[in-house]
C-alpha cells in the first residue's frame, strides 16, 4: 500500500481550478480516502522540518486551504472532517516561524476555530444528550453490540450509523480546536470555542 | 498494523501519520481508533490515507483491526465502525 497522490501535481493545478480539476478525475466523486492522502501530503509539505522556500510552503497552506473547503464543497468529505483538516493545518501553520505571511483566512486560528463551530453536526444541548443515550447503551451491551472477531467480512457489515456518527464529529472537532484555542484573538469565537470545550467534559 | 501481526498506536495530531507509527513500513491494515473517558471505543474506522487499501480490501482491513484488538480484550462496537472505503475504481 503506498501514496497515492502526488503533491508535485497538485501544485501544478491552479487553485481556482481545482474544482474542476478534481471533477473531471473523479466524476463520480472523490474518495474520502484519496483527499485524506491528499491532505496528508499538504501537510507534510507545510511542515517546519520541511525545508522549502517561505513562498512554496504559503503557497501549500492555501492549496490545503482550498483542497479541503473544496473536497466539502463537492460532498466528498463531511463538514467536520473539513473543520477537522483546517484545524490541523492551521496548527501547523502556528509552528512555522517566521510565520507565514498573509496565511489564508481559514487557516488562522480565528478562522479556523469559527469554520470548526459553523460546521458542528450537533448543538450542545443534542451532543450531551447523545453522549447520554450512547453511556446507557454501552451500559446494556450484550455481546450482539460488539463487532465479532476472527470472522470474514464484508463492506455491507459496516454500514455508517448516523446518530453515533455525529457524535463522533463532534468530538472530533473538539479534540482538535484546543490546537488553536489559545491563540484564537476574538473575544465571541475564543468564548464559544470555550463553552465547548467545556461541554466535552460531558460527552 | 504491520506485516507480521504486531500493531502501533500513534495519538492524533497535527503532523501525525500512519508511516510514523509502521515507520514507513507495509502494513496489513490501518485505521483510526478514538476511546472516551472510561476506556470504550467511540469511533473505529480504515481511514488511513496513505495506506488506503483497494476497494475490495476496505472491510478486510477493518476485520483485521477489530481481531487484533479484539485479541488484545478490547471489543469494537458495531455501531461505531465506518468503512470508509478503498481507492477509487
Amino acid at each position: 500500500m503506498a501514496a497515492q497522490a502526488g503533491l508535485p501535481e497538485l501544485r501544478s493545478v491552479p487553485l481556482a481550478d481545482l474544482p474542476e480539476w478534481v471533477g473531471s478525475r473523479f466524476p463520480e466523486g472523490a474518495p474520502p480516502q484519496w483527499w485524506l492522502s491528499v491532505f496528508e501530503s499538504i501537510e507534510i509539505g507545510v511542515s517546519p522540518f520541511q525545508k522549502v522556500a517561505p513562498d512554496q510552503r504559503k503557497e501549500d497552506f492555501e492549496l490545503g486551504a482550498t483542497a479541503v473547503t473544496v473536497a466539502v464543497d463537492r460532498g466528498d468529505i463531511s463538514p467536520s472532517l473539513g473543520a477537522y483538516w483546517l484545524l490541523r493545518l492551521a496548527a501547523m501553520a502556528l509552528r512555522i516561524n517566521p510565520p507565514v505571511n498573509k496565511l489564508p483566512e481559514v487557516l488562522t486560528p480565528d478562522g479556523s476555530a469559527e469554520w470548526a463551530l459553523e460546521h458542528l453536526s450537533l448543538s450542545r444541548e443534542q451532543a450531551v444528550a447523545d453522549a447520554r443515550g450512547r453511556r446507557a447503551e454501552y451500559d446494556a451491551a450484550d455481546d450482539d453490540f460488539y463487532a465479532p472477531v476472527g470472522v470474514e467480512s464484508q463492506p455491507a457489515d459496516f454500514q455508517p450509523d448516523h446518530q453515533f456518527s455525529a457524535l463522533h464529529e463532534v468530538e472530533m472537532i473538539l479534540g482538535a480546536l484546543p490546537w488553536v484555542s489559545s491563540k484564537v484573538t476574538d473575544p465571541r469565537i475564543s468564548a464559544e470555542v470555550q463553552e465547548w470545550l467545556d461541554t466535552r467534559a460531558l460527552l | 498494523m504491520g506485516e507480521n501481526g504486531q500493531f502501533s498506536i500513534v495519538p492524533a495530531g497535527p503532523g501525525i501519520h500512519h508511516t510514523i507509527a509502521s515507520g514507513d513500513e507495509k502494513v496489513t491494515a490501518a485505521g483510526q481508533i478514538t476511546f472516551n473517558s472510561q476506556g470504550a471505543v467511540t469511533m473505529f474506522d480504515n481511514f488511513t490515507g496513505h495506506y488506503t487499501p483497494c476497494t475490495e480490501c476496505a472491510a478486510t482491513f477493518i476485520q483485521r483491526g477489530v481481531d487484533a484488538f479484539g485479541l488484545a480484550g478490547i471489543r469494537i462496537p458495531r455501531r461505531v465502525i465506518t468503512d470508509y472505503g478503498g481507492k477509487a475504481p
